[in-house]
């Protein structure tokens, strides 16, 4: 325990009194980067002091869902910092602001992005990114979130994320070439997340050394590849309306969390019998695991 | 063993002192180093007054005990660290909040000075409005009118 003794009762030096008084870097880096961007934005009318104090916020988070493409530009070109650790942009694709998806992602590579979430909504338009895209050295967290209907990787293009540890793919409709090319561009990924198949059939993760931890959802209207090959994961869990897919390759896992839940369309009997083959077959996969979690289904199926 | 624990005084900018087990002072960066460099009994902070240091002592002090007693680190102590955290920035009013925050930079105590920047946050995320930011926080605006009418125009979108 610390034994405190006062000392002379002099006038207290280096009080800070108010939040004004603190240095840029704390308000930017440690306090406005964790709150929403238009309440940071909003702080540039507090005071003098604020008005400039938001343009080297290290995290951005514009939805052009309430906002215009116009806004936007003008935020930006207010914007001064050289480095913006997180981007995140959210975009109702009406056609006229299919154009800025480019110019937006391209502001965001140009500022080394480290997170890096798309979020392209309501779409029926078919969106390919450009090649510029598929190549960065600072991109650590990529969390993109397509509705469906894109073809993201074109076909002549080569994939370089150098950084790239964290990766979450959601609604983005694959083939299995476009899968293989992303994850021989990825060289250091450690996290995968996936919430939507399509055409993908076979998810082969055999060159992918470090990835650590795969999650798989799928829900009832998609379609599920039908084999996972992972031997190098370590961390499993797999959130199925039903259990179509089969573990080929699982020998490094060591956690896994199940959760198969019911096809509303067949009948409790088919159900479980089926759950019960692939259910048994998916249980042999996971002789090494140490840590298993099951969801309820799951469990009464194959008990 | 007891006996056997290295002590160091702090003393404050208003020379109030507090006599502290090294492994506290290690939480600092900056007490490291200068502990290591200048290895007197006693190290005045000229920038820390009193009243702050004795919470950087009493937080330092906490943390400290935990790692060293929980060993594994286990989840209970890790959650009992997190209740303990919640009551230390709950009872704190926000002046106090702001020269912890520039103690905990300048002694560089990275846990500490996140801890104490998330209050602010959470605070300012709490507020509907830049209106409602300014009376919580105590900010004066010392814009003129026509400052106000042209900040306001530059980024319309944020003020709806």
């Amino acid at each position: 325990m610390s034994h405190m003794k006062m000392g002379d009762n002099r006038k207290i030096e280096g009080a800070v009194g108010s939040i004004s008084n603190l240095p840029d870097e704390i308000l930017q880096q440690h306090i406005l980067c964790f709150i929403p961007t238009k309440l940071a934005i909003s702080t540039s009318i507090l005071s003098r002091r604020w008005r400039h104090v938001w343009c080297e916020v290290p995290s951005l988070s514009l939805d052009l869902c309430k906002l215009t493409a116009a806004s936007v530009n003008k935020t930006l070109t207010r914007y001064t910092a050289s480095k913006t650790k997180s981007f995140h942009l959210r975009i109702k694709p009406i056609t006229e602001n299919k154009p800025y998806i480019d110019r937006w992602s391209k502001w965001a590579m140009s500022h080394n992005v480290e997170s890096l979430s798309l979020d392209i909504c309501n779409s029926h338009i078919t969106y390919v990114f450009h090649n510029f895209f598929w190549n960065s050295s600072s991109v650590k967290q990529l969390n993109l979130n397509l509705e469906f209907s894109h073809k993201i990787v074109p076909l002549e293009c080569t994939v370089s994320w150098t950084s790239l540890q964290k990766l979450s793919l959601n609604c983005c409709s694959l083939s299995n070439g476009s899968m293989a090319k992303i994850l021989s561009g990825c060289p250091v990924l450690e996290n995968l997340t996936f919430d939507y198949w399509d055409k993908l059939n076979v998810l082969d993760l055999r060159k992918s050394l470090r990835l650590r931890t795969l999650e798989v959802q799928r829900n009832e209207w998609s379609l599920a590849p039908k084999q996972i090959v992972a031997p190098h994961i370590h961390c499993l869990r797999l959130h199925d309306s039903e259990l179509s897919c089969t573990l080929v390759d699982v020998a490094s896992l060591a956690e896994a969390n199940l959760e198969i839940s019911c096809v509303s369309d067949w009948s409790y009997t088919e159900y479980t019998y089926v759950l019960q083959t692939m259910g048994v077959k998916m249980l042999e996969k996971l002789h090494n695991v140490e840590k298993l979690a099951f969801g309820g289904n799951f469990i009464q199926s194959v008990s | 063993m007891e006996n056997e624990k290295k002590m160091i005084t702090l003393k404050s900018s208003d020379d109030v002192t507090f006599e502290v087990e090294e492994a506290v002072v290690l939480e600092s960066q900056f007490l490291s180093h200068l502990v290591q460099d200048c290895p007197a009994p006693e190290h005045k902070i000229k920038e820390v007054t009193g009243k702050i240091l004795s919470k950087v002592v009493e937080y330092c002090e906490k943390h400290v005990v935990v790692v060293v007693d929980g060993g594994d680190s286990s989840s209970s102590s890790g959650d009992d660290l997190k209740k303990w955290d919640d009551k230390f920035i709950k009872e704190m009013d926000l002046s106090t909040v702001y020269d912890l925050i520039a103690a905990a930079n300048y002694l560089n105590i990275q846990a500490l000075l996140d801890l104490m920047c998330q209050r602010v946050a959470d605070v300012i995320t709490a507020c509907k409005d830049h209106k409602e930011i300014r009376e919580t926080l105590g900010i004066v605006s010392d814009y003129t009118a026509e400052e106000e009418a042209e900040v306001l125009k530059e980024n319309e979108w944020a003020f709806d």
